[in-house]
């Protein structure tokens, strides 16, 4: 059963919308764990050893696994199933968004009208200009993409975001879909105890989904949160409000950020760089290392990098790129995360990667151990399924407080 | 209702030889959630029926299914997906293809 979201801007599913919406999602289940399963199996079996009969060796990259497995049949299935199981994603909570739109952006109007519990903020910039990647690309074929506006106020770009989230992540992005963020904070105020925060920036928040976590696991530090969608801030800045959580969302690139330098003690992203153009990604380092003061910290949740992982695992991550409208994701998996950072200013000693189980499926004990293992990236890294580690990287600025 | 579009404006990859596979597997995913839907509601309608006959229509989007009943679901819909992609699983993986 699909969890439920927790806050105030939830949606009720007629029942034969959350009948769909729970066959969609265990539809995705039987892909990502059951078909994903048996595609590897094919592969280890059938495919690699016929690739070794003709060409005297194994594959060795994601490309050359692609290139072998497009032609096989299991191969296809598990793609076209995929992909239309993606369009169905949306498709499941478009009609719920729409015909409860109108009640929704009076909601949300009201939540973020109302300080007396909270102090978030709202800033839009009705001027920005949108990106290409966002305006000219449906990304995760989500129609309209991030940034669509329909109505006077509006918020169902966020709404469906929000709601297409939940269905797509089988129940393993937490409650709120919130777990990245509370993974990737927990691990900081664990493994870092005497680092303490005062301002944090999320970029590229989409709804602030895993914005939220800083602000509950650092209640002492200020939490700012960018997006470049107004549709995706008015909706997050309601669903946080509704969550008591302080946040102040601007609407804003983060390749041109509108901050001071040396203001903030943590930049932080989640599954944003692998959407952007690597042009865009070196800019967003270099602002990040402006705006951080000395001693603070980037932390980007990302994909693990294609140079850390087996060939089939690099072939399973990178299908996104080819048949989930996320042209810029295998080039951002093809760079060297250390040379993003050092190249923006960062020192190379300073550079940090880790993986981390999921937070909010285990006791902080569990959690504690795991973390002070060595980080590890497996087949599980970064990939959507039971047992999913996340992966993260980044550097501090100027001398590592870490020693 | 602000008529939201449901269609990307991503261009629709072909995985198969010829159009034809593509569009029956679009059609036969649809068909199995619109199927599912059915069988959901007929699960319920069975649940109700089996107590009272009056009002049936508000009383099943009402009805609120138990833990057990939830999960009992939860595997009939699991074994509906396995029956459906069998032949899949029986055709390929065993190295015929």
């Amino acid at each position: 059963m699909i969890n439920t979201l927790q806050h105030h801007m939830s949606i009720v599913p007629s029942r034969d919308e959350k009948s769909r919406q729970e066959f969609v999602s265990s539809l995705r289940g039987h892909i990502l764990v059951n078909m994903a399963t048996s595609m590897q199996h094919r592969y280890t079996d059938i495919v690699s050893p016929k690739f070794q009969i003709t060409h005297g060796r194994l594959p060795k990259s994601g490309g050359e696994v692609h290139q072998e497995m497009k032609s096989d049949l299991y191969f296809k299935f598990y793609s076209s199933i995929r992909y239309n199981a993606q369009e169905m994603v949306w498709r499941s909570v478009i009609p719920m968004v729409d015909r409860n739109l109108d009640d929704m952006v009076s909601q949300a109007a009201g939540l973020r009208a109302d300080q007396s519990a909270v102090q978030g903020s709202l800033t839009l910039q009705p001027d920005l200009p949108i990106p290409k990647n966002v305006s000219k690309v449906d990304v995760h074929l989500a129609p309209g993409s991030y940034h669509s506006e329909y109505v006077a106020d509006d918020i169902a770009a966020g709404a469906i975001y929000d709601n297409g989230l939940s269905i797509f992540s089988a129940n393993l992005m937490g409650q709120n879909l919130d777990d990245i963020g509370g993974s990737m904070a927990n691990y900081i105020r664990l493994k870092y105890p005497d680092f303490h925060p005062e301002k944090i920036l999320d970029c590229g928040c989409t709804i602030g989904h895993n914005s939220a976590p800083w602000a509950k696991i650092f209640p002492q530090s200020e939490v700012h949160a960018i997006d470049v969608s107004a549709p995706a801030l008015r909706y997050g800045s309601a669903r946080a409000q509704s969550q008591a959580v302080p946040i102040h969302f601007k609407q804003m690139n983060a390749t041109c950020l509108a901050y001071d330098d040396n203001s903030f003690d943590v930049v932080f992203t989640s599954m944003f760089l692998h959407e952007l153009p690597l042009k865009d990604i070196q800019a967003f380092f270099k602002e990040a290392y402006r705006v951080l003061k000395p001693g603070g910290l980037l932390l980007n949740m990302e994909l693990p990098p294609n140079d850390q992982m087996a060939a089939y695992d690099s072939f399973y991550l990178d299908w996104d790129c080819f048949y989930n409208n996320e042209p810029f994701y295998k080039t951002f998996r093809d760079q060297s995360y250390p040379k993003l950072c050092t190249d923006a200013g960062f020192h190379k000693d300073n550079f940090l990667q880790l993986t981390t189980p999921q937070y909010g499926y285990m006791s902080e004990a569990e959690f504690i151990t795991s973390i002070q293992q060595d980080s590890q990236i497996d087949d599980k890294t970064g990939r959507l399924t039971e047992g999913i580690q996340w992966f993260g990287f980044g550097a501090w600025k100027g001398e590592n407080i870490n020693g | 209702m602000a008529d939201l579009p449901l269609s990307s404006n991503a261009k629709r990859p072909k995985f198969f030889d010829g159009d034809a596979s593509d569009i029956h597997t679009s059609m036969l995913l649809e068909i199995m959630a619109e199927l599912w839907t059915v069988k959901e509601r007929l699960y319920v309608l069975e649940e109700v029926l089996s107590n009272e006959d009056d009002l049936i229509k508000n009383r099943v989007e009402a009805y609120t299914l138990s833990d057990t009943q939830q999960a009992d679901l939860e595997a009939r819909r699991a074994g509906f997906i396995g029956n459906v992609m069998r032949s899949l699983e029986d055709s390929t993986t065993s190295g015929n293809s």
